[in-house]
């Protein structure tokens, strides 16, 4: 650029970004010095000088035997994440395959986004409606055909699926959205050259289709997976401590507890600090496979 | 470790000002107009954190506008908020500087308000007051160490609700006094429909929260003669035989080994009279006779039934108002309470006692209040109220070791896990004991 | 594509996935006049046997609405002006100035995206509170009344800059040719000139799409707003203020109050997308996921 100066500029762009740079020192590097440091004392949130240092108990205590944090706070953890995107990339994958067959394209759209865009405290407490033993749909459903009713969010083996369903219910939308793009992208004489062929819907979807959105596909697979394993409001507003017993607790939700509940700011920091560290890793894995399967702007 | 909470204070201090100073001008939020930190000397508005909210916050207004009206230097301001948040707001509240004046507090908090030196003590004249007028079980709620920290107010006893018309129905004219009286007439009494769904539940526990399982629980064990915890609060009692037969009932309402089914509501299903028996406590009285109407008349109270069926226990829980350790009108905030828990507004009753017959049908446990005519007339009209307030005599407190919410955690989900078949009795009882044990070192 | 191949099964399938979409939001309505009697039946019915507007009437009485939407529009508004401001300056910033540590710092907002939320409740919440010279306290964030939470502000400032924001205006300022950028320096028009007038304008369909995002998005946030509301309960924004008057005791009791209250918090938003979802929809679909 003419008659302005790299100096000039570097001054300039840096008093741009002095806003935003001050922001993330403030409400993003302190805190991760900060959380790091409460890992390692016993604290209650009160005046610093009550602050213990305690080495690296609060980590033990994590991952001591018999802590039920590893087992099966943990392990819910993986299981919701995994479970809500499997249900969510499912229904997507046809949802959005479909509708660009259809009319009313954005219509469509818009009715299977509607549940992202309402606040989880009104998804939470209408599913706990619906799943209400004795006055739900749910269960007059299943009692009006000769079921037994069912315990939802009683039964220990049922209750963490009753709210992954939720959960997945909650994510059809967004990945329908992001499915939809990458169907766009694909080049339309794709398909008219395969149909000259005679390939039926089917052979086409399996061989223009898929291949062709498999950099999509992961894309949506890995970040709602990564967003699974932080998520907590649903179940904090669904079961509150993570009932029954801990069958429905996740990680995020047990550090809130730890913290807001028992005042253990150390153990719940350290906690977090765990489950930052698992997600971490699996980010990276994430950087990994989206480099092979061709997924660029990360 | 002083020097290292020094030392991280003086650094972040540090970083935060570095960051305030290098912004000035992005950041320039005002700061809040009105604080419970700086009001001017002669009038004064005093917050008051409570647990009444919707319809009990209704039923205290007209209390606090009366003593608003009277004394136009002393305002207060309730601010209600659910139970299920209460101990988390006193706690970041405090924590944050933006603590109330007047907090009602649960006695079983005690031990973290202590903790962090939240409550102030009581001065001497109230103290007084306190120990000379309420029964022991209630003054002791209402200590930490030993010092007198505020007013005792809902003072509740656990007792055995029962359905009298569903009792009748089975053949049944009284209630059950031993526990495998009380678990053979739950069985008589229990109908189920062809797909299984309960209709009438023969004996449920209440769920739903750490308290409404874990308060009944320490109830009938001490009803089978024993406390959770032991007296120096250092040891759990689940070890015991109180503690085991305890644990052994409780599995044979819910679970493996249940009679009924867990998904029914107990609490819902008492309303709409379709469980014969529970366990609960002495308000809960008052929300029935406003959901039952009519029906409320085949409501019945007895107590606990026992081992054996002569012996009596149960545990009562305290409520209490306190002051702020760190408010700055404490002087004005002990004026209202004493004017609220001590002096005689209307039908010899203090206001505070007005409130708790008024809002859950419930006997205040102040002497001066127990004396005045028109409660003297209600318990001996209302059998209800009169076992609860007969309880008082030989309930034990709720115990409340530093740690007591997550003891009240451990113990609930290790109750629910039996309950819905994730481990077994003698799991339960190990478990809960040990982690139990745990916590209390 | 081939409209009259499309098997009447496609339909089918699309319609009945819509009425699983829809469903709870019609039994969140048809709940919400549903009398507290007919809550303690033990039969389901989605039609309320009479409609009453009881649960409305008392959710008005109980819910300080007018705080509530107050402090709701507040804080989106805020928010979104915020991010929208701090996204296109950084996002102008990282696309078109050459300075030395560029790439570093774009690297670096695009690293904060992987950074868990709930890694900072408690950190932030310390700092917030604890923030120096706001709402009372001293120099080192202590003996005031709940620093920035004293205000609004402790709603607002944690979210100011959104690293996504940042990566989507930049991805969109990228477009966007430098000639505009030369002739206006040439014409002699200043820096911030330059980028309010000349950038800016030409950015609004991104700006669009964030903003719906992010209003949409402080709208429903629950989690730190409960936080903050324990601190100081002038705080409350709608979601919290409906969560708060769920009772912990005996939630049956308090149900259809929520539902009635959960009607009056998410119908408008619900209209305000359904209005402005092509703009959402479509910016998320082309600008979002390049």
């Amino acid at each position: 650029m003419k008659s302005f100066g790299l100096r000039k500029e570097t001054v300039l762009a840096y008093s741009f970004l002095i806003p935003i740079l001050l922001f993330y020192t403030i409400f993003l590097v302190i805190p991760v010095v900060f959380s790091f440091v409460i890992s390692l004392t016993e604290w209650g949130g009160f005046d610093l000088e009550s602050m213990t240092f305690v080495g690296l108990d609060n980590y033990k205590k994590i991952f001591a035997s018999d802590s039920t944090f590893l087992d099966p706070i943990l392990t819910n953890t993986f299981v919701f994440a995994f479970g809500s995107v499997a249900l969510s990339f499912i229904a997507a994958m046809m949802v959005s395959f479909l509708i660009t067959r259809l009319r009313w394209q954005g219509l469509w759209r818009s009715i299977y986004f509607l549940p992202a865009v309402t606040t989880i405290v009104a998804i939470g407490n209408v599913w706990l409606y619906i799943y209400n033993p004795t006055n739900g749909i749910l269960n007059e459903i299943l009692t009006s055909v000769g079921l037994k009713p069912v315990n939802f969010l009683d039964n220990p083996s049922i209750a963490l699926w009753a709210v992954i369903a939720v959960s997945g219910w909650l994510g059809i939308g967004g990945a329908v959205l992001i499915l939809t793009a990458g169907l766009k992208g694909i080049p339309h004489d794709y398909y008219e050259a395969a149909s000259l062929e005679g390939a039926g819907m089917w052979r086409q979807y399996f061989s223009i289709t898929l291949p062709l959105l498999r950099p999509t596909i992961l894309f949506v697979l890995i970040t709602s997976f990564i967003g699974g394993l932080q998520s907590f409001t649903l179940t904090l507003v669904m079961t509150r401590t993570g009932g029954p017993g801990n069958s429905t607790n996740v990680g995020a939700l047990e550090m809130y507890n730890q913290a807001f509940s028992f005042g253990n700011w150390g153990v719940a920091s350290a906690m977090a600090f765990v489950l930052f560290v698992v997600i971490f890793i699996i980010t990276m894995i994430q950087l990994i496979v989206f480099r092979k399967g061709g997924v660029e702007s990360y | 470790m002083k020097l290292w909470g020094k030392l991280s204070k003086a650094t972040l201090a540090l970083m935060l000002t570095g960051a305030m100073v290098a912004c000035s001008g992005n950041n320039g939020n005002a700061p809040a107009s009105e604080g419970s930190g700086n009001k001017p000397a002669e009038k004064v508005e005093l917050t008051m954190l409570t647990h009444y909210v919707g319809v009990n916050e209704t039923q205290l207004k007209p209390l606090i506008e009366q003593w608003n009206s009277e004394n136009p230097d002393i305002q207060i301001k309730p601010i209600g908020v659910d139970f299920g948040e209460l101990q988390k707001t006193i706690m970041t509240k405090q924590s944050a500087g933006q603590g109330a004046d007047i907090m009602h507090v649960y006695a079983l908090w005690g031990g973290q308000l202590n903790k962090n030196n939240v409550l102030a003590e009581a001065p001497d004249h109230i103290a007084e007051d306190v120990k000379a007028n309420y029964p022991e079980a209630a003054v002791k709620g209402a200590s930490l160490d030993g010092k007198v920290f505020g007013y005792p107010t809902e003072v509740q006893a656990y007792g055995l609700f029962y359905n009298k018309r569903l009792l009748k129905e089975a053949g049944f004219d009284n209630p059950p006094a031993t526990w495998d009286e009380m678990l053979s007439m739950a069985k008589a009494i229990e109908k189920k429909d062809s797909s299984g769904k309960v209709q009438v539940q023969g004996f449920g526990f209440q769920r739903g929260y750490a308290g409404l399982v874990d308060q009944p629980f320490m109830a009938m064990m001490a009803a089978a003669g024993s406390n959770l915890l032991s007296d120096d609060l250092t040891k759990s009692n689940l070890n015991t035989d109180a503690g085991k037969k305890t644990l052994e009932l409780y599995s044979k309402v819910y679970g493996k080994d249940g009679m009924t089914d867990i998904s029914f509501n107990a609490t819902k299903g008492f309303g709409t009279g379709q469980v014969a028996m529970t366990i609960g406590a002495g308000w809960w009285a008052g929300s029935l006779k406003t959901v039952m109407k009519d029906s409320y008349t085949d409501v019945g109270v007895a107590p606990i039934p026992s081992l054996d069926g002569s012996s009596k226990g149960t545990i009562a829980y305290t409520w209490a108002w306190g002051v702020n350790s760190k408010s700055k009108n404490q002087e004005a905030a002990w004026k209202f309470l004493q004017w609220m828990n001590s002096t005689v507004v209307k039908d010899d009753l203090t206001p505070e006692g007005s409130f708790l017959l008024e809002a859950f049908n419930t006997a205040s446990s102040r002497k001066s209040d127990l004396e005045s005519p028109k409660l003297k007339e209600h318990l001996g009209s209302d059998p209800i109220i009169k076992n609860f307030s007969d309880a008082l005599t030989y309930a034990s407190e709720e115990q409340s070791p530093a740690t007591a919410a997550e003891v009240q955690d451990i113990l609930f989900k290790n109750i629910e896990s039996m309950w819905t078949g994730q481990q077994s009795l003698d799991d339960t009882i190990n478990n809960a004991h040990t982690q139990i044990e745990e916590k209390l070192k | 594509m081939k409209l009259k191949r499309i098997p009447w099964i496609s339909y089918l399938i699309i319609l009945i996935g819509t009425v699983i979409m829809i469903f709870p939001f019609l039994d969140m309505i048809f709940s919400s006049f549903k009398s507290a009697s007919e809550y303690s039946k033990l039969n389901y019915s989605l039609l309320p046997e009479t409609f009453v507007f009881d649960n409305y009437r008392m959710a008005f009485e109980q819910l300080k609405l007018s705080m509530l939407f107050k402090n709701s529009i507040i804080r989106s508004l805020a928010i979104t002006l915020l991010v929208l401001l701090t996204s296109s300056l950084g996002g102008y910033v990282l696309a078109k100035l050459r300075f030395p540590g560029k790439k570093l710092i774009f690297r670096f907002v695009l690293s904060t995206m992987m950074f868990p939320a709930f890694l900072f409740f408690i950190p932030n919440y310390y700092i917030t509170v604890h923030f120096p010279l706001v709402g009372g306290n001293n120099i080192f964030g202590e003996g005031g009344y709940g620093g920035l939470a004293a205000s609004m502000a402790g709603l607002i400032v944690p979210f100011a800059v959104s690293g996504f924001g940042i990566f989507l205006m930049r991805q969109f300022i990228m477009n966007i040719e430098d000639a505009y950028i030369e002739s206006a320096r040439i014409d002699g028009a200043g820096e911030l000139r330059i980028f309010f007038q000349v950038i800016l304008p030409m950015t609004v369909p991104a700006l669009a799409t964030l903003a719906i995002f992010e209003f949409i998005g402080s709208w429903n946030e629950f989690i730190w707003a409960l936080l903050m509301n324990s601190v100081n309960n002038e705080l409350a924004t709608l979601p919290v203020g409906i969560q708060m008057l769920k009772s912990h005791l005996d939630p049956t009791l308090t149900q259809p109050l929520v539902m009635a209250g959960l009607v009056i918090a998410t119908i408008p938003i619900l209209i305000l997308f359904l209005f402005l979802q092509k703009y959402y929809v479509r910016g998320m679909m082309n600008d979002g996921l390049k």
